[in-house]
């Protein structure tokens, strides 16, 4: 088990800076998560930890020792490609015991090995087969297999599960979670999919633009954002500015949106707080409303729940309710939109 | 029914021509390797084994293995330079790709007339390189490097190199490159990893590039006789000069047949090896 430091990471393509002073601290037998959209610069980080690229500047650390000066072929990291990269002119067992044979482990002991990695990840029996008469999921755990036969110092994934269907993707995650428990292995795993980073990771690293936007558990992450853009990018949430009051109803643009009773009761002035959509309530508009009202856009059911969109004049808010009813509202509705101001987060400016 | 039959059709008709244009003169020199030669004329129609009983002569022995040698050492340089520089090129940027790309094409629109003299000059001891070693003083007698085996090999190589080198480039230029690195993170040396999982990846592409130089340089007429001496001569050569200078064509006709028979029996065993490996990884 390893425990890796970053620091001040920077990388630049040219003029294109795809890292900003990247700054982690990863503890050993973490499992971290990675998560960003396209080109935020999550792969090119976890390629320069691998030593696949250099970083421009700063410092890696690893157990006290710099990374930064040992060679890829000798950082001993056990990588999953997003292509797998699986050797095509290798069998099952061979890909699996090519990193022992690099190595020089003894033929007998590396097979040995390769065989108690293919029952670890339930292939027990695959051993001569060609890899491309694997399927896609077959495939993906002899990869992880091959990463971890060489019993890696840090174990880096990069989306490795990114072409694989929604079901699949699901089983391999809580596989790839139970494994990495077992090994105790530190983990790194890059992936765009909020989902997937929430249901695997310990903490999630939100990167955007080549910065840490934020880095934290995934309860922290998700309840708690700290800027606009991890708000927006972990789950639907309604951001907008209220108007808050001490002791009254907080107005956005005038119209009353909820009265808050817990933290923000006392806050006075313009705020912008973010929303969960399960924390907003809908309700019937009458001749007493005097609220927040708006119409319904678009309805669709998510199989546990049914979310329900609706436009009050430039701004879209998003309400969820469990599915255990029929849809209150239908499109062209008008609803009055009320904000649980109790499970509001404020996002610091 | 109709709809899918048509683009066979279509195809076969190209097939056809090609089946014809190729069996039918291979059928009449098979016909015409068992005429007896006329002294005054062309053949005289028989059926005689005299023409391949010949081959068996020491001559034309020699001539057959030189030729076997000329052409699998010609085929091996030239896949063993166009690999390796078609796999730098393919790591360069797109302008640069683009420069070594139109070049190659560029080479393959030269003649063998125009290389072979070309290379003839360059090897000359008065205007090439012989006599720029004697000016810098590295070859203190510089004599012409043309006619050698030497000489004919180079021309091999320059007839071949982009031939290879852009059958190479499609598939060289498409390979995923995390294959590599993912035997660089699995401790492979950034050198081992050319020969632990390059070219085991390649190795159809590289038999098969043999096997088509190889074919190609048993064919090869004018870098033999421009740039090679008499005993460096192939049977393509040799072949000529009987069916054509000594108009003996039963004998050229036979030749051509023997020639043709050795090619496919050292394709077929290429190609089975290729096979086995393949099925053995």
């Amino acid at each position: 088990m390893a425990q890796l430091s970053l620091q001040n990471i920077q990388k630049s393509f040219g003029s294109f800076q795809a890292l900003s002073d990247v700054s982690l601290d990863i503890a050993s037998g973490e499992f971290i998560c990675l998560l960003g959209g396209s080109g935020c610069g999550k792969t090119t980080l976890l390629r320069i930890i691998a030593g696949l690229e250099e970083q421009t500047s700063g410092q890696m650390m690893l157990d006290g020792d710099d990374l930064s000066a040992v060679q890829c072929h000798k950082r001993n990291v056990g990588m999953v490609f997003q292509s797998l990269a699986l050797f095509p002119h290798l069998n099952v067992g061979q890909n699996i015991a090519y990193g022992l044979e690099v190595r020089g482990v003894d033929k007998a002991k590396r097979l040995e090995r390769a065989r108690k990695l293919l029952d670890v990840v339930g292939l027990s029996g695959f051993f001569d087969r060609p890899v491309s008469a694997l399927s896609g999921g077959q495939r993906q755990r002899v990869a992880i297999a091959r990463a971890l036969a060489i019993e890696p110092t840090l174990f880096l994934m990069d989306e490795p599960f990114s072409a694989l269907d929604a079901g699949l993707r699901e089983h391999l995650q809580i596989e790839v979670k139970k494994l990495q428990r077992k090994l105790g292995v530190t983990t790194i795993f890059v992936t765009h999919d909020q989902n997937e980073a929430m249901s695997i990771a310990d903490r999630i690293v939100i990167l955007n633009e080549g910065r840490i936007e934020q880095a934290g558990t995934p309860t922290e992450v998700y309840a708690c954002p700290q800027t606009r853009f991890v708000a927006d990018f972990m789950g639907t949430n309604n951001i907008f500015s209220p108007e808050f009051t001490p002791g009254g109803p907080a107005l956005l643009d005038g119209t009353p949106v909820g009265t808050p009773t817990g933290d923000l009761k006392d806050f006075s002035g313009l705020y912008t707080i973010a929303v969960r959509p399960e924390y907003l309530s809908l309700k019937a508009v009458t001749d007493q409303t005097r609220g927040l009202v708006g119409t319904v856009g678009f309805v669709r059911h998510l199989g546990a729940s049914i979310e329900t969109e609706l436009s009050v004049a430039e701004r879209t808010f998003v309400h969820t309710m469990v599915s255990d009813r029929a849809p209150e509202f239908a499109v062209g509705d008008r609803a009055e939109i009320v904000c649980d101001l109790d499970h509001a987060w404020v996002i610091p400016s | 029914m109709k709809r899918a039959l048509d683009p066979h059709l279509i195809g076969l008709f190209p097939l056809a021509m090609m089946s014809v244009f190729f069996l039918a003169p291979l059928a009449f020199m098979v016909v015409v390797s068992f005429y007896e030669r006329d002294p005054l004329g062309f053949y005289n129609v028989a059926f005689v084994w005299d023409n391949y009983a010949k081959f068996f002569s020491s001559f034309y022995y020699t001539v057959s293995m030189r030729s076997l040698w000329s052409s699998s050492l010609g085929a091996i340089v030239v896949v063993l330079l166009a690999f390796p520089a078609m796999y730098i090129i393919v790591d360069m940027s797109r302008r640069w790709q683009l420069f070594w790309v139109i070049l190659l094409l560029s080479l393959m629109c030269l003649s063998e007339v125009i290389i072979g003299f070309a290379w003839l000059i360059l090897m000359s001891e008065s205007s090439g390189i012989p006599k720029f070693l004697g000016w810098i003083g590295l070859w203190e007698d510089p004599r012409s490097l043309s006619p050698s085996f030497g000489a004919m090999l180079i021309g091999f190589i320059t007839l071949g190199f982009s031939l290879v080198a852009l059958m190479f480039y499609p598939q060289m230029a498409q390979r995923d490159r995390s294959i590599e690195e993912a035997a660089l993170t699995l401790g492979t040396p950034p050198l081992r990893v050319f020969t632990k999982v390059v070219l085991p990846n390649f190795w159809s592409a590289i038999i098969s590039s043999v096997v088509t130089m190889f074919v190609y340089f048993l064919g090869v007429f004018v870098m033999p006789t421009m740039l090679g001496r008499p005993q460096d001569w192939n049977m393509t050569v040799i072949i000529t000069d009987k069916a054509v200078g000594d108009a003996n064509m039963p004998l050229g006709a036979a030749l051509s047949v023997i020639m043709l028979v050795f090619t496919l029996i050292i394709i077929g065993g290429l190609m089975l090896a290729s096979r086995k490996k393949g099925a053995a990884s």
